[in-house]
């Protein structure tokens, strides 16, 4: 059958197979680095994102509390959605935080 | 909220830490800050507040750490994009360790599926796209999560590998063409934790044209194509998707009939209703 294998210049006695790459190319994104950070904690707005995945809030709970321990100043706010925060979302919480936590609950 | 400007951590589990790297640089943030809780302890104590607490306070340095300090002149970098070759060589002593060779560097590549896959050579996809009219260098979509692009050559190479025949290449390329479709949400079916999966469903006179039993047994064993039809589209979607099982396809228990997907073939002869195509407008 014609095509199932090419014999190349390889040593004597064996067999060169040249199959094609089946890899779909990925078109690259246009790339942003993360944004600058903030440089405390104390006085800021720090936001939660939980996507409401079960015991995820039981964590969330936590973390909650203990930033308020460490930060008393900090204003901890929290948020919970889908996976995919959606434009209209996304610009919302972004006006209300400094800075977010986003824990997908996996 | 990283492209408005919000400094963002993201946290999820240690098993799920691969698809999150991968997510971040396919949306255009490669650097994103990414915290892997240990799976073991975050699953087993998320159960009450009490319990998951302690997981919380060992993570927590770690997220301060990550909101607030500088970010790094590499992390400002954008990863290079690296070129796939065009086509891969491999040698034996005979053709059939070569095709064994193939079958197992394939495999630790994660670019097959477990079973055995015939050699994409040139020639073979050569013979392939005489299936079909369309150029082999038509674009017919990304797939997910990864968004590679499917071209037709690329789904001829993998039908190919998956053993179909040129005459089934316009069906594939037409089921690919409706997954790669913006208004079909296949990112979901192909990554969710949930172990669903894809049933793909013909009708038409294309049925009885290539020989697939549309009968009894339907979903069984023994017809090339009920068979590889739906191979080639898996061998796709783990090709065009970069696609991989506990990488970024997360199905808890994996998925019914996950080589193959169900395919369900139109009855032409025994149907008692007009046939679907004709309902749907073709």
């Amino acid at each position: 059958m014609p095509g199932w294998f090419s014999l190349e210049a390889a040593p004597p006695d064996s067999v060169t197979l040249e199959v094609m790459n089946p890899l779909g190319e990925i078109p690259p994104p246009p790339s942003f680095p993360p944004s600058p950070r903030v440089k405390e904690l104390s006085g800021k707005r720090i936001g939660i994102y939980w996507l409401g995945k079960a015991g995820g809030d039981n964590f969330w709970d936590g973390v909650d509390e203990l930033l308020k321990e460490k930060f008393p100043t900090a204003n901890i706010l929290r948020y919970q959605g889908p996976f995919d925060l959606g434009d209209e979302r996304a610009a919302k919480i972004a006006k209300e935080v400094d800075t977010v936590l986003y824990g997908v609950g996996d | 909220m990283e492209k408005l400007g919000v400094p963002t951590v993201y946290l999820t589990t240690s098993q799920f830490l691969e698809d999150a790297r991968f997510s971040a640089e396919d949306n255009g943030v490669p650097k994103l800050r990414i915290i892997g809780l240990p799976a073991d302890k975050y699953y087993s104590e998320r159960i009450t507040k009490e319990r998951a607490k302690p997981v919380a306070e060992a993570a927590l340095d770690t997220m301060i750490e990550m909101l607030t300090s500088p970010i790094t002149g590499e992390e400002t970098k954008p990863k290079p994009k690296t070129a796939h070759t065009k086509t891969i060589r491999v040698t034996g002593e005979s053709l059939e360790t070569a095709i064994e060779s193939l079958n197992q560097l394939f495999l630790e590549k994660r670019w097959s599926d477990g079973l055995p896959i015939l050699p994409a050579t040139p020639e073979r996809v050569e013979w392939m796209l005489t299936g079909t009219s369309r150029s082999p260098e038509e674009e017919i979509g990304t797939i997910s999560p990864r968004n590679g692009m499917a071209t037709v050559e690329k789904i001829a190479i993998n039908a190919v590998m998956a053993g179909a025949k040129p005459e089934y290449l316009p069906v594939i390329i037409a089921v690919i063409e409706g997954l790669a479709d913006e208004r079909f949400d296949e990112l979901h079916f192909l990554t969710s934790t949930g172990s669903f999966n894809l049933v793909i469903t013909m009708s038409g006179p294309i049925v009885k044209e290539i020989g697939m039993n549309p009968g009894l047994g339907l979903w069984s064993y023994g017809n090339r194509a009920n068979s590889t039809i739906g191979r080639a589209v898996r061998m796709s979607m783990i090709n065009m998707g970069h696609l991989w099982p506990g990488v970024n396809d997360m199905a808890l228990v994996g998925r019914a009939s996950p080589h193959t997907f169900l395919v369900i073939a139109e009855n032409q002869e025994l149907r008692p209703w007009e046939p679907y195509h004709v309902s749907t407008g073709f």
